[in-house]
């Protein structure tokens, strides 16, 4: 009898019977459709409480946050899933809002060579952890060298970004010259050329294939005759270029650097993975999966403030996100016999 | 209660079990019984529903239709640890257990601790292991030891205690040979007789047919979810084949497909290979031709092809392809430059990815032929799509769907996904490591056949194996390992059981 995959799993329903533990196996299967009613149903909800939270410009407002961590998101999903972690993305941006501010303002470069330079740094920040990971990686799973390598990422920038500006902002004063970043549109733009870009590189290239491969079993990887050296370095070069584009983004929304203007968001890029549906396990989800993750958890961010509650409590938020995204990762990996 | 009412009590009987996943029917009214003191052989190819069942009586599935009575009460099994309560220990084939802690300890655990607050009494959970170690036949063994350093027969034996502190009464068996030796195989089902005397009824699953007969009371075939015979072995003893033509539904003309194959020129040739493990090992392999590497546990043959195509280090040793001296440093350029695959013993850990499609198993070692470089390495799918369907029909994978997860296939379909990489791409040598373990009759065969062709399409053909049926049945040419050195080499006349164990037991 020729059958869909969705037969399939309807056939297993009638199997199993009872139709609550069947959404559960659903929303399991495809997290993206239990994202998108969590979307959904959080819109519709925080709206009835405040009306203000439906109006358009808030969806714009929201849309500009959320092409910051959305890009984010995107590049920690590289490192997941091979089986890594990247701990340096919020620092990253923030740190390169601060030279990309400063390229501008303090030494008078044209800001696409500013854009050019920025990304740049980001490339070099990859390439240093790709290094280390790569090295050291051998005996263990990617993610135990590539916490310690990002993990002291995520000071090292933060302190340069600090240290070096003595913690005062950047202010850009000609908006004029980033225009683009500081058209409401821009972020967006940028988020949906690097979410097709991802898309593609995922899904339809060899590189696609070999992170998949590593992330679902690194020595399998090995045997086959992946380039596992070279696909960790891309992977993490991604993930960081991703994070200085984030970091730009967020000068285009203020027209300044702040040293810690994107701190604390290497947490909120996790969790937007793994409540979507990248296994922090590596080896599965792709960037559609960041993207809800992402704006799920813009929305909560921005939601919190309509509530009535003030945003001096989003880093609770953050932490409540994230747990919540281990357990449903956890939960999945152990449906699917995967823990 | 009279000796023959106790040896006659059914403790569990099985009624009319089915069990359907997503696209497969396991179980198809599957009715079985198992007395008190009896040993239950439990046969059937891979994908017949053997592990369904077990996974059905431990609690780990629930049937969809069907009756479970245990001691003459229809119940149903919840979970794991209700079937652990009322008498149902599971030995499966992967032994987990936590590495550092002590043979008492693991004994132990969840036995003596009651309370979750006890504390607890080394001196006391010592002595107890000690005693029932010493019933196992394990005396000599400090329970202070830590788990990581046992054999894998020691831990077998501490799961087994486990079993007996716990007062189970229907031990399950999954696979419990595959990974003992042959002295240790022995030791274990004469264990097998001890617990049947003290009245323990038995489930032995296993693909080592001999070793259910010579052990169990009665044989239960499975074959397509289906029950297809059920044998006494009691009264007059059940032969191999009878249990192999119920086991498989053709008839199986040839166990070892050999085939005469023209044998070219030298394609691979090793001078004085020297690793840690292994010392001096010089072979070479002809284009055609299937070169077997024989020995036993520990002999080193696995790891040959590792320190070839780069993944162990090699500490000196020429490398010759096709006349040429070369130096590979990774698998990459094994498989890329010099066409080299080394096609692992471990299916598991170092072969597939369980949880990626069929159809990237299969390329994973050609993408670098299937993509077009000038986009982003963008795979050309078209031309994946044909050679991912080419190989799944012409190597019978079934079900013949390239993008289900590879973890949802039967052992020996696993195997062949493997093995298909070997015909993806343009290749010189391919090294075949233990290419039948684990899987049924029917796909050892088609495996068998497999490594036939390779050898027809002018493939240097090295096969790595501790059977020595099979490597007698397939090689051109043998040489035998023992300790980390060559110690034989023969052509396929003069090779015979006795030789190959001789050799290899040096």
């Amino acid at each position: 009898m020729p059958r869909n995959r969705g037969n399939k799993s309807s056939s297993e329903k009638e199997v199993v019977g009872a139709i609550k533990l069947d959404i559960k196996g659903l929303l399991l299967r495809s997290p993206e459709i239990g994202t998108l009613i969590a979307i959904t149903s959080l819109y519709i909800a925080i709206g009835i409480v405040n009306f203000r939270f439906w109006d358009p410009m808030t969806l714009l407002t929201l849309a500009r946050w959320f092409a910051g961590i959305g890009t984010l998101a995107i590049g920690e999903s590289m490192a997941l899933i091979i089986g890594g972690l990247d701990l340096s993305v919020g620092s990253l941006a923030s740190l390169s809002s601060m030279v990309f501010a400063h390229l501008i303002t303090n030494a008078g470069v044209d800001s696409t060579l500013a854009f050019i330079a920025t990304l740049c740094l980001g490339v070099v920040v990859g390439l240093y952890h790709g290094f280390i990971v790569t090295r050291f990686s051998p005996p263990l799973p990617i993610s135990v060298p590539a916490f310690v390598a990002t993990l002291g990422s995520l000071f090292l920038l933060r302190g340069i970004a600090i240290g070096y500006w003595k913690g005062y902002p950047v202010k850009i004063y000609d908006i004029s010259k980033i225009s683009f970043l500081a058209s409401p549109y821009g972020g967006i733009v940028i988020l949906v050329i690097i979410a097709v870009l991802t898309l593609f590189i995922q899904r339809y290239t060899a590189i696609g294939r070999y992170l998949y491969a590593i992330g679902g079993n690194l020595e399998a990887a090995r045997v086959a005759g992946v380039p596992i050296r070279n696909v960790v370095v891309f992977a993490f070069v991604y993930s960081s270029a991703c994070a200085s584009l984030a970091g730009m983004i967020y000068v285009g929304l203020v027209a300044s650097g702040y040293a810690d203007i994107a701190a604390g968001q290497e947490l909120l890029a996790i969790a937007s993975n793994a409540l979507a549906g990248v296994s922090l396990a590596g080896g599965e989800g792709n960037v559609i999966n960041a993207i809800l993750g992402a704006f799920l958890v813009s929305m909560v961010r921005t939601g919190i403030i309509f509530l009535g509650i003030s945003a001096y409590w989003q880093d609770v938020t953050a932490a409540i996100l994230l747990v919540l995204a281990v357990i449903v990762d956890l939960t999945r990996r152990v449906t699917f016999g995967r823990a | 209660m009279s000796a023959q009412k106790f040896y006659d009590e059914r403790i569990l009987v099985l009624e009319d079990i089915w069990k359907r996943f997503p696209g497969v029917v396991a179980l198809k009214g599957v009715s079985l019984s198992v007395r008190r003191g009896e040993i239950l052989g439990l046969v059937g190819e891979n994908g017949a529903g053997k592990s369904t069942l077990l996974k059905i009586v431990f609690g780990i599935y629930k049937p969809d239709k069907g009756r479970i009575i245990w001691k003459s009460r229809e119940t149903s099994i919840e979970n794991p640890i209700q079937a652990l309560n009322m008498g149902i220990f599971y030995v499966p084939q992967e032994l987990l257990l936590p590495p550092n802690i002590s043979v008492a300890e693991a004994i132990a655990i969840g036995v003596e601790f009651h309370r979750n607050w006890q504390l607890v009494k080394y001196r006391d959970i010592e002595n107890k292991a000690k005693e029932i170690l010493s019933k196992l036949g394990l005396a000599n063994l400090d329970p202070r030891t830590k788990i990581r350093n046992l054999t894998a027969a020691e831990k077998q034996l501490i799961l087994i205690a486990r079993a007996l502190v716990m007062k189970a009464e229907l031990l399950i068996f999954d696979e419990p040979t595959s990974s003992l030796s042959i002295s240790e195989t022995q030791r274990f089902l004469n264990l097998m007789l001890e617990l049947k005397k003290s009245g323990i009824a038995q489930i032995f699953v296993s693909h080592r047919i001999e070793e259910v007969l010579t052990v169990s009371d009665k044989i239960v075939v499975l074959r397509d979810g289906y029950k297809v015979a059920e044998f006494d072995n009691t009264e007059k003893k059940v032969t191999l084949d009878e249990v192999i033509k119920a086991m498989i539904a053709k008839d199986i003309k040839e166990f070892y497909p050999k085939v005469k194959v023209e044998i070219g020129d030298v394609v691979l040739e090793v001078q004085n290979l020297e690793t840690e493990t292994l010392h001096d090992i010089s072979f070479n392999v002809r284009r055609g031709e299937i070169l077997g590497i024989f020995g036993l546990l520990g002999s080193g043959i696995y790891n040959i092809p590792k320190a070839i195509v780069g993944l162990q280090k090699k500490l000196r040793g020429r490398i010759i392809v096709d006349g040429k001296d070369i130096e590979i440093f990774s698998p990459t350029e094994a498989v890329r430059k010099y066409g080299v695959l080394y096609i692992p013993e471990d299916r598991r850990n170092l072969g597939l990815f369980s949880i990626l499609p069929v159809k990237h198993n299969i390329t994973i070692s050609s993408l670098d032929l299937l993509a077009v470089e000038k986009v982003l390495n963008m795979i050309n799918s078209v031309k994946e799509s044909t050679v991912v369907s080419k190989l799944i029909k012409a190597l019978n994978i079934i079900p013949p769907d390239p993008s289900r997860k590879v973890a949802y296939l039967s052992g020996g379909n696993q195997q062949k996904v493997l093995i298909s990489r070997a015909f993806s791409r343009p290749l010189k040598v391919v090294f075949l490591s233990e290419p039948t373990v684990g899987i049924d009759v029917g796909a050892k065969v088609e495996v068998r056949r497999l490594m036939v062709d390779m050898a027809r399409q002018g493939l240097g053909v090295i096969l790595i194996s501790s059977d020595y049926n099979e490597i007698l049945g397939m090689s051109d040419r043998v040489i035998i390992l023992s300790r980390g050195r060559k110690v034989s080499e023969l052509r396929r006349e003069e090779a015979t059981p006795d030789i190959l164990l001789k050799y290899a037991s040096r």
